[in-house]
């Protein structure tokens, strides 16, 4: 008898936002883009749009004044919507999240769907986080790819990418949906906020954002602080993939 | 206001709260220890060909507040923060509890020389690098 695929559901609300660019976060390395779009939500005041829920996910629910929430959550304003989980992913469902994703995006119309990543970076623990760290980015549309170094990013030339990430762009190209992945050079295994900002700055030059990133650079130690626990929790559920960073070259 | 506050009993929600809170699920959490105040720092332990290298997230330490020590097998770390901070963390119900210090023991996977151990910190992180012992002699290999 066939197994019935496990179930990724994506529910909206409200008025749709139509041809959105997508941009997603998950927490992997350097807890990267789950900082960095936290962020640009809380800044640009962006609505909550809808959530994501799963047989697969974690049985998990956040309450925030009293209101329970889905920890997958969808924030969206002017073109864009933001897709952040609040919770570390296992393998299994992190697949069919990507999958469920790219199809959704596809099927929205999607300008472009971006994860933002980071890259572990022994260079970047050594130099104790000082300077300012780079952004890689590699995307499956030519015309994005070539227009990354404009934005401040360097193409990924040569390596590889793991995880919740890798996934999202192979669906996006099974689909043909145009996908950029941007990678913050990060600390190997701490929050970085520093390569979240930077990350900040390539993002927003590429979808039209203007956010102030001082901010967040300046409570850089207070966000630490604040996701030391879901640093912990997310290489915790990686630890299947231990040795194989969601990036290398 | 912000979270390096001093009144575990006064503590209003800042910005920073509000956007980690819509994503921050909070699971039980082996990353602090109530009694004595105290946070377990992130750490991470590498050991290359020479090094065994103990990197551990100090956000709000000064390098004058912290004291490591280590054997051949154990690095031990007690840093005072500038400030108190007040974190709501799991299993302590719904208040921000005050924490003012970091703690950590770090087990080696390998012994080390601690006379030889270095360690440099800078923007809350501390690196320890710390050089492998190395007990074996070489055995001559006589031709056959």
């Amino acid at each position: 008898m066939p197994q019935t695929p496990p179930r990724v559901e994506i529910t909206e609300y409200g008025n749709r936002i139509s041809k959105p660019s997508v941009i997603v976060a998950v927490p992997d390395v350097g807890l990267i883009g789950t900082i960095a779009c936290s962020y640009i939500v809380e800044q640009l005041k962006f609505e909550p749009k809808g959530h994501i829920d799963s047989d697969l996910a974690p049985q998990v629910m956040l309450v925030r004044d009293s209101v329970p929430t889905y920890p997958i959550q969808i924030f969206g304003k002017d073109k864009m919507l933001i897709v952040i989980s609040g919770v570390p992913l296992r393998p299994k469902f992190s697949l069919e999240l990507a999958k469920e994703i790219a199809r959704w995006a596809k099927e929205r119309d999607a300008k472009v769907v971006v994860g933002v990543s980071g890259a572990p970076s022994r260079k970047r623990e050594e130099s104790h986080g000082d300077g300012v760290p780079t952004v890689t980015g590699v995307s499956n549309d030519q015309v994005m790819l070539k227009g990354l170094k404009a934005i401040g990013a360097l193409p990924l030339e040569q390596g590889g990418l793991t995880g919740f990430y890798a996934s999202l762009m192979k669906y996006c190209m099974v689909n043909d949906q145009a996908n950029v992945t941007l990678l913050g050079e990060s600390m190997l295994q701490f929050p970085d906020p520093g390569a979240a900002a930077a990350a900040i700055g390539v993002l927003s030059a590429m979808v039209g954002l203007k956010v102030d990133t001082k901010p967040l650079l300046k409570e850089s130690e207070e966000v630490r602080m604040k996701t030391r626990e879901l640093m912990s929790q997310t290489q915790a559920a990686q630890q299947p993939t231990v040795g194989n960073p969601s990036a290398y070259r | 206001m912000d979270m390096w506050e001093d009144d575990e009993d006064d503590y209003p929600e800042t910005s920073m709260d509000r956007f980690f809170s819509r994503v921050f699920a909070g699971f039980e959490d082996p990353l602090f220890d109530i009694e004595s105040r105290s946070l377990r720092p992130l750490f991470r332990v590498e050991v290359n060909e020479e090094f065994v290298v103990v990197a551990m997230d100090l956000p709000g330490a000064r390098k004058e507040d912290i004291a490591v020590t280590c054997t051949e097998e154990l690095v031990s770390l007690e840093a005072e923060m500038k400030k108190p901070v007040a974190l709501r963390v799991s299993g302590a119900g719904a208040r921000a509890t005050r924490f003012e210090r970091y703690s950590k023991k770090v087990r080696l996977p390998v012994r080390v020389v601690p006379e030889k151990a270095t360690a440099k910190y800078k923007n809350g992180v501390i690196v320890v690098k710390l050089p492998i012992l190395r007990t074996g002699k070489a055995i001559k290999i006589a031709d056959g």
